[in-house]
């Protein structure tokens, strides 16, 4: 995690995934092919049945523990038709499923909003960082959003401002905030360090 | 306790065999307060010397400037029902609390079901009523003993045209929760109210079809039963009370000067939760507010509904 010893209400905190036994049905979706967490949590069966949604290739060695003739895998390219396929399964399907979402905190965010589109419930979704504590980030001055970041300080690809990345996060923009760093002394930009790696 | 206010009864109906209707202003010169979907008042009363404490939920409008309650004769009344039903007259005021919620509305569904089984439609209609107002997509399934007993029907149906359902016991209907809870959209909430058995068949039934908690919405009121004389020492006070057979704990507790927190008086909100020191005698909890394994600590109990198989229980108070 990052090199800060304090947390801010709004930080997320991220456990990792485990089945949850009162679900009927389980939808997995990865969006980064991490081969640890994934066997974490292939520790213990899928108590019901399981499809998977994947940022990457089917066959990919991390996936090895879903080989199982009734686990559906569908594979998708990039984030974005990955999430149109999701926002699709979970408006169709009914109550009973339980999303889980391993990954960057972008994507993270991004599943979690898709379950709120259709009315889930904290108590139906888990996410867990996984690959990455790169940070998506708001930038409060112009609505800007950029993705992993890695750096304390990073210039806002909006406005060319320098910003602080905060610990404050938004569950609902699903970033963290990013402030002018250098609003009161104009030019006076601390060392940029890489924090979140 | 929650605050407390005087109301005035404006009109008393007869809806059913058993089940009347009462509407209460506020006494001149004085508003009653708003209230949202699935508020309910505590009537507090005292009959021959002793209080009686009824939980009623507001079945009108929050924007009528009128409160509207409905009461069941209990076959078995302590004295509270009865007193509704045969002693109270138009015109008389009532001590009552301000509006308490306990079964407030989740806004953020996709769709609604609503399930209530005889009296419990009371805060159903509030529901139904704020959903339809809000436009949201609900249907309504109703269940009583027989068709005499289908009452506040005619508004109900009014708020959810071709989406209200009876069901009369007389005729073995029943509404089939597997089936209800089987097919519903993800962000599907279910809010119920009526007799115990039928709650937990409901909320089983929502729960095996693996709905999560968060979903499933019920609201029971519970009278404090009868049982067996005991004795409680209140540890920080330092006052020994005999609570007879006929009263609640809460009620000896309050009889004696104590003021122990409460607010619902029917087991379901928590807030009497008092600690047990210990006690020589086997617990007989009827709240739905402590789990189960609270039950059986020993170490906690709601004075409001429950009480002890005779003996002394010593709490932290």
């Amino acid at each position: 995690m990052s090199a800060y010893t304090y947390r801010v209400r709004s930080q997320p905190n991220y456990p990792s995934l485990k089945w949850d036994v009162s679900g009927a049905r389980h939808l997995l979706v990865i969006l980064d092919l991490d081969t640890n967490s994934i066997a974490e949590l292939c520790r213990s069966p899928c108590p019901g049945p399981l499809e998977i949604l994947v940022r990457g290739e089917a066959t990919h060695p991390a996936l090895i523990p879903f080989n199982k003739a009734n686990i559906l895998i569908h594979s998708f390219a990039s984030m974005d038709t990955l999430i149109v396929a999701l926002e699709n399964a979970l408006d169709q399907t009914t109550m009973g499923l339980r999303l889980y979402a391993l990954g960057h905190e972008d994507g993270l965010w991004k599943c979690n909003k898709a379950g709120q589109k259709v009315g889930m419930s904290r108590d139906e979704i888990q996410l867990a960082q996984a690959s990455t504590t790169g940070r998506p980030v708001y930038c409060v001055h112009c609505g800007h959003h950029m993705n992993l970041i890695h750096t304390n300080i990073t210039v806002c690809t909006g406005c060319k401002r320098h910003l602080l990345v905060r610990d404050h996060f938004s569950r609902l923009l699903g970033a963290y905030m990013g402030f002018q760093i250098d609003a009161e002394s104009p030019g006076l930009i601390p060392a940029v360090e890489e924090v979140f790696p | 306790m929650s605050a407390m206010r005087n109301v005035v009864v404006s009109r008393i109906q007869s809806l059913a065999p058993g089940i009347k209707e009462f509407t209460f202003v506020a006494p001149p010169g004085e508003e009653l307060s708003r209230f949202s979907a699935g508020s309910h008042i505590v009537i507090h009363s005292v009959l021959k010397g002793k209080p009686h404490h009824n939980p009623y939920s507001l079945l009108g409008s929050p924007d009528d400037p009128h409160w509207r309650i409905a009461v069941r004769r209990q076959e078995v009344s302590r004295g509270g029902t009865a007193y509704m039903h045969e002693e109270l007259k138009e015109g008389d005021t009532l001590r009552v609390s301000e509006p308490i919620n306990l079964f407030p509305l989740v806004r953020l569904g996709r769709k609604y079901i609503l399930v209530a089984g005889g009296i419990g439609v009371t805060p159903i209609l509030s529901h139904a009523r704020e959903m339809s107002r809000l436009k949201m997509d609900f249907e309504v399934h109703y269940a009583v003993r027989s068709a005499e007993f289908l009452v506040l029907s005619d508004e109900l149906r009014a708020l959810a045209p071709g989406r209200f359902y009876t069901y009369f016991d007389s005729e073995q209907e029943r509404p089939d929760f597997k089936q209800l809870f089987g097919n519903q959209p993800l962000g599907t909430h279910i809010y119920v109210c009526g007799p115990s058995g039928m709650i937990d068949a409901c909320l089983n039934a929502g729960r095996a079809a693996g709905w999560p908690e968060s979903h499933l919405h019920s609201e029971k009121f519970l009278a404090a039963e009868h049982g067996e004389e005991f004795t409680v020492v209140a540890a920080q006070s330092n006052v020994t009370i005999t609570v007879a057979s006929d009263t609640s704990l809460l009620d000896a507790l309050e009889e004696a000067g104590l003021n122990p927190p409460c607010l619902c008086r029917g087991g379901a909100c928590g807030q009497c939760e008092a600690e047990v020191v210990s006690c020589d005698s086997e617990f007989e909890h009827r709240d739905i507010f402590l789990t189960d394994a609270e039950k059986s600590s020993r170490k906690k109990i709601m004075p409001c509904v429950s009480r002890v198989k005779g003996g002394t229980l010593i709490l932290n108070i």
